[in-house]
């Protein structure tokens, strides 16, 4: 690893909030929590704060390394750090763990007021929850407007509706590979990820957590089903092609890359927040079947938009459908198609052009924030 | 830089106007007229490196091929459309172009380069392909798909009743006023609808 230009060692804080939290589904969290990193250092007059929004299964270790795991190195370190895209030589970085998430936030294995994990009983979460939790969280951290909020994917949406719920408190936004809503084939493969977990045995109904079981096999095949559409046809084959292991004829390099990769990530994540997160893509529509122009009219913020040519589930022609809303709003907005062969994952990955576009954007908020 | 087609291209637009400049390259032109005309600019260009060097200059832009289309943007979203020394290398039919742009723009501005220009009649008398300041690639690496004369492009604007405004001819750094088809290597026009 680049010590140089990584932001280094890193730990989580937790802001705790006492009062009650109003959620869109008419429930209420009494209290809650939520778990964030930061990285740079806020500036005296706090006007070089970027909030980084994270993905489905994102979380708020967006950065560096942590002390008890120098191998685990955040999520975006590639886009975050000294140097880099989104640089913390000038920017001040706080990644949240979103609420309902499983890495420190209130989530459904938190403890309910009666002692036990929700479980089944977490309320259901929107991504305009997220943006009003991560709003207190600003205020707690007394920062009044952020330079830009930044996201890709589930993180762009957030990033989107930011300008549109605080338009006062959002200077710019970047929204990477995001759309104004899902598509009906996107619903339908997230509701088979949600199908795999829900229909393994050892999910018990959501109520895992105090069975001793888990349903991990079911959140292993949701990830394999995700991880194969978050990535491009051309790029698995150039990756993998027909090639089998050696030590076993009768299983192709896919098949083991993907069951690993369903092993790693079911292990230390949340089947009940892969569900919650699904959901809460689905349901995102901030147009709710009206204009999206009219829906934009309050931005104030500028927006760059990026998407890539290979990403057959957030496509281009989603970003173009939100430039085009953004243009008829008579909104401030950038966008860039970034050739790209690595699918929906290319939003993680470190290709030139589209680090290029997101520090050039970057570089003028320092002079303009 | 300076440059003298970007000077009269901005002195036929309003202080404060919105403009979308089709084919923005690196949004040169664009930074120009925000600086001294105060124009709100948007620039739409195909190639990713040329968006990338809109944004390092405070352009805004977005990826747009103008073969596709222009339905991004809406009728009237813009006072002024620039087309600016990209008629040549843009497949779609030039007056399905001129017309898209009166579509989105109150006005056009049209800058392209002038195939009759004297020189390139003589180079082309004497057996050449014929190349000038205004189109210095050779004929077989050239991004230009069409060429045209300041007399073929205002038959174009009768047969398709755009009435011209404006109209200013350049050559060598200077302006010039009398026999432009001759004399011009660049033509500048400035179009609305009848």
């Amino acid at each position: 690893m680049n010590t140089k230009q990584s932001v280094g060692e890193v730990s989580a804080s937790t802001a705790v909030f006492e009062h009650p939290l109003q959620l869109a589904c008419g429930e209420t969290l009494p209290t809650w929590q939520l778990s964030y990193e930061t990285y740079g250092t806020l500036n005296a007059d706090k006007s070089n704060a970027v909030l980084v929004c994270h993905a489905l299964s994102g979380s708020q270790h967006a950065a560096g390394w942590h002390a008890d795991n120098p191998n685990n190195i955040g999520w975006w370190d590639n886009l975050i750090g000294p140097g880099k895209p989104l640089d913390t030589e000038y920017f001040y970085v706080i990644s949240p763990n979103n609420l309902g998430g499983c890495h420190g936030s209130t989530g459904p294995a938190s403890l309910h007021a009666d002692g036990k994990p929700f479980g089944s009983r977490f309320p259901k979460i929107t991504v305009e929850d997220w943006v009003c939790s991560q709003k207190q969280l600003a205020d707690k951290l007394g920062i009044d407007s952020f330079a830009s909020v930044v996201g890709g994917s589930l993180g762009g949406m957030q990033a989107l509706r930011w300008t549109m719920d605080f338009p006062q408190h959002v200077k710019s936004a970047v929204v990477v590979a995001a759309a104004a809503k899902l598509t009906a084939i996107n619903i339908g493969f997230n509701d088979i990820a949600r199908q795999a977990i829900m229909r393994d045995p050892d999910f018990c109904g959501g109520d895992f957590y105090e069975s001793g079981k888990y349903p991990q096999r079911g959140l292993g095949v949701a990830r394999m089903l995700g991880h194969v559409t978050y990535l491009s046809d051309a790029h698995m084959a150039a990756r993998f092609g027909r090639e089998k292991r050696d030590d076993d004829a009768d299983m192709f390099q896919v098949e083991s890359y993907l069951r690993h990769q369903a092993y790693k990530f079911s292990g230390n994540f949340d089947a009940n927040t892969y569900l919650l997160m699904t959901r809460a893509l689905d349901d995102f529509d901030p147009a709710g079947g009206g204009s999206l122009a009219a829906a934009f009219a309050p931005i104030e913020a500028e927006l760059l938009l990026v998407s890539f040519s290979s990403d057959w589930r957030f496509s281009p022609a989603r970003s173009e459908e939100l430039t085009q809303a953004l243009l008829q709003a008579q909104k401030k907005v950038s966008y860039i198609e970034i050739e790209s062969q690595e699918g929906h994952d290319s939003f993680l990955l470190a290709g030139e052009m589209y680090h290029n576009a997101v520090r050039s954007f970057m570089n003028r908020r320092r002079k303009t924030s | 830089m300076k440059r003298l087609d970007f000077e009269r291209i901005a002195a036929l637009i309003p202080a404060e106007a919105t403009v979308l400049d089709l084919g923005c390259a690196e949004g040169d032109m664009l930074a120009y007229l925000q600086d001294v005309r105060q124009v709100r600019g948007m620039g739409a260009d195909i190639d990713s490196d040329n968006l990338v060097r809109c944004f390092q200059k405070g352009v805004q832009a977005v990826h747009c091929d103008i073969r596709q289309g222009l339905a991004m943007f809406d009728d009237g979203a813009f006072d002024t459309v620039v087309l600016s020394d990209t008629l040549q290398s843009v497949h779609t039919p030039p007056q399905k172009l001129l017309s898209e742009m009166l579509r989105i723009g109150r006005a056009a501005i049209v800058s392209f380069p002038n195939f009759g220009y004297w020189q390139m009649r003589l180079q082309l008398l004497s057996g050449k392909m014929p190349g000038s300041r205004a189109l210095p690639h050779s004929w077989h690496d050239t991004p230009n798909v069409r060429y045209c004369t300041i007399y073929d492009f205002e038959m174009l604007c009768q047969q398709e009743s755009l009435r011209i405004r404006d109209s200013v001819f350049l050559c060598e750094g200077r302006q010039v006023y009398s026999l432009p088809n001759l004399r011009a290597e660049m033509a500048i026009y400035c179009l609305e609808r009848v």
